[in-house]
C-alpha cells in the first residue's frame, strides 16, 4: 500500500510580489492561488456537496486510483503492449494517450515487462472540485521500479544497471465519484529527483 | 509517452516598466518516454538519484565584474580575467584590506609620500588638487540578483574597480596617474552602510549558494524600492616620463552609478503548467 506523508498545502496566495515605492508597483506573481477549499457540512440533497470532505480523503482516493493504474499499465506492458484493455476505466486523457504510446513502443521494440512498479506518495499538490471535471487531485509520487523488469523476446533483461529506481512524477487523478477516480495525467518531474 | 513541459509557477518581471511578466520555463521538450524510464536509458535531471535541491533562482545577476571598466595596470600578478575580484574561500573571513584601509579610515589608505631613495625627489609636491584633471573611470556597482532582492535574504553587492592608469599633463609635463582602489562603501537607502576593503565577489566565485551572506552583502528587512550608492576610495600615484611612481598624499573617493534594488517577498509553488496561461491549473 502506498504511504503518504502528511499533506500540506502547496498553494500560496502570492508567489512573488514586489511593492515598489510610490505609484510604481512591480508584482512578480505567476500564481495567484485559488481560494482554499473549505469543506462544509452539507446534507445529501445539497447540490454543491463536495466529493471529498478533506484533502486527506481526496489523496487517499487518488492513491487508490493510481494503484489501479499501475496494475493496469503493468498488464499492458506485460503483454508486450498488445493488450490495451486494462487501461479502460483507469486512465483517461493524456495519461491514457501516453500509455498507448508506451505500449506501441513495447510492441515496436519487441519487449515485455515482468512485475510492476509500486509507488509512494511524496506529497499532495492540490485538490480542487471542478464543476466539469469533478474532483481533481494532483499529487507527487515516487515510482519504485525495483519490482519491474523489461525483457526482450529471448527473455533477456534489457534493463540498464544504472537505471534510476525511484522516479518522481506529478500525477493527476480526477472523477465525479469518490471511488472511481481515473488517472488523467502522469508527468515525469524533470526539475530534480525529489525521491532521494 | 509525451511528457508535458513543466514550468515553475513563478513569474519574474525584470523592470518596473515591464507590462507583461516573463515566465521562466525550465523544460520544453519531453526528455524520455516511459519505456526509456523502464529500461533505464533516460537521462534527465529528474532521473538522478539525489535529494531535491533548492529552487534555482539564478537570474540575470550581472555582478559588478561584468561591467566595463577603464584601462588596467597592476603590479600584482594577475590570475584569470577577474582580476578585480578576489576569490574568497566560503568559510574564511575576507582577507584584511591592505594596511587596514577602509573608507572610515582613509588616512591609512593614503599613499606613503616618502620618495623612493633611488629616485631623487622632485622639487615640486604634487597634490590631489593637481591631478584633478585625471579622472578615473566610474566603478561598476553590480549586485546579484540583478536589481532585485528578497526580503530578509542577503543580496550580494560587487564593485568593479581596478587599478587604472590615466595619462595626461601634470604641471605642464606628460605624466601618468595611477589610481588604486583601496576601500569600498555601499550606502543603502534603508540606512545601512557596508564597508569593505575588498570589492566583493559573486556567489559563484566565492563558492557559495545564492542568497548566502558575503562580506559585501546586505539584507533588506522590508519590501520596497531601494537605492544603493557605491563609493570607492582610491589612492593615487603619479609619474613623469622616465621616473618611478610617487604616491600622492591623501585619498579621493569616486561614486558609481546608483543601483536600484526592488525588494519583495518570495514564495514558490510547484505547478503543472504556466499559471498565466492556465490560471485554474493545479497549484495556481
Amino acid at each position: 500500500m502506498p504511504r503518504s506523508r502528511p499533506a500540506r498545502s502547496a498553494r500560496h496566495p502570492g508567489v512573488f510580489s514586489l511593492a515598489a515605492a510610490g505609484a510604481i508597483a512591480l508584482v512578480l506573481s505567476g500564481c495567484v492561488g485559488a481560494p482554499e477549499p473549505t469543506p462544509t457540512p452539507s446534507t445529501p440533497t445539497d447540490a454543491a456537496e463536495p466529493i471529498f470532505a478533506s484533502d486527506e480523503e481526496a489523496l487517499a482516493a487518488a492513491e487508490e486510483a493510481y494503484e489501479r493504474f499501475l496494475v493496469a499499465t503493468a498488464e499492458v506492458t506485460g503483454s508486450g503492449g498488445t493488450d490495451l484493455g486494462p487501461l479502460a476505466g483507469v486512465a483517461i486523457g493524456d495519461a491514457n494517450d501516453a500509455q498507448i504510446e508506451t505500449a506501441a513502443s513495447y510492441v515496436e521494440d519487441g519487449l515485455r515487462s515482468i512485475g510492476r512498479r509500486t509507488f509512494v506518495t511524496y506529497e499532495l499538490q492540490s485538490h480542487d472540485e471542478d464543476p466539469s471535471r469533478g474532483a481533481v487531485v494532483a499529487f507527487y509520487v515516487c515510482d519504485d521500479l525495483r519490482g519491474l523488469d523489461v525483457v526482450d523476446i529471448n527473455g533477456a533483461s534489457v534493463v540498464s544497471p544504472d537505471r534510476v529506481l525511484d522516479v518522481p512524477y506529478l500525477v493527476v487523478a480526477e472523477g465525479r465519484a469518490a471511488n472511481d477516480l481515473e488517472i488523467s495525467a502522469k508527468d515525469l518531474w524533470e526539475r530534480e529527483n525529489f525521491c532521494g | 509517452m509525451k511528457v508535458q513541459a513543466f514550468f515553475l509557477g513563478a513569474v519574474i518581471a525584470t523592470s518596473v516598466l515591464a507590462t507583461s511578466p516573463t515566465v521562466i520555463a525550465w523544460s520544453a521538450e519531453p526528455p524520455c518516454d516511459e519505456i526509456e524510464i523502464d529500461t533505464g536509458t533516460c537521462q534527465t535531471a529528474g532521473l538522478v538519484n539525489q535529494a531535491a535541491g533548492g529552487v534555482d533562482l539564478t537570474g540575470s545577476a550581472g555582478g559588478g565584474g561584468d561591467q566595463s571598466r577603464g584601462s588596467q595596470e597592476s603590479d600584482a600578478p594577475q590570475s584569470g580575467d577577474r582580476d578585480d575580484i578576489q576569490a574568497v574561500a566560503p568559510t574564511d573571513p575576507p582577507p584584511p584590506p591592505p594596511e587596514n584601509c577602509s573608507p572610515i579610515n582613509v588616512a591609512i589608505c593614503a599613499g606613503d609620500p616618502q620618495p623612493d631613495p633611488e629616485d631623487p625627489a622632485p622639487a615640486i609636491v604634487v597634490t590631489l588638487r593637481d591631478i584633478a584633471s585625471f579622472r578615473p573611470a566610474k566603478p561598476g556597482n553590480g549586485m546579484e540578483p540583478g536589481g532585485w532582492a528578497i526580503e530578509d535574504l542577503p543580496a550580494n553587492f560587487v564593485a568593479a574597480a581596478s587599478v587604472e592608469v590615466v595619462s595626461g599633463t601634470l604641471l605642464g609635463q606628460p605624466a601618468d596617474v595611477r589610481f588604486t582602489p583601496v576601500g569600498y562603501r555601499w550606502t543603502h537607502s534603508d540606512g545601512a552602510t557596508v564597508e569593505s576593503g575588498q570589492p566583493g565577489a559573486n556567489w559563484a566565485t566565492l563558492g557559495l549558494r545564492e542568497f548566502s551572506a558575503t562580506p559585501t552583502s546586505h539584507s533588506y528587512a522590508e519590501s520596497g524600492e531601494y537605492v544603493v550608492e557605491l563609493s570607492v576610495v582610491l589612492r593615487a600615484e603619479y609619474r613623469f616620463a622616465g621616473s618611478g611612481w610617487r604616491a600622492i598624499a591623501g585619498t579621493l573617493s569616486i561614486a558609481g552609478e546608483p543601483q536600484r534594488v526592488l525588494v519583495g517577498q518570495f514564495d514558490t509553488v510547484l505547478t503543472q503548467g504556466d499559471c498565466n496561461a492556465y490560471p485554474s491549473g493545479p497549484g495556481c
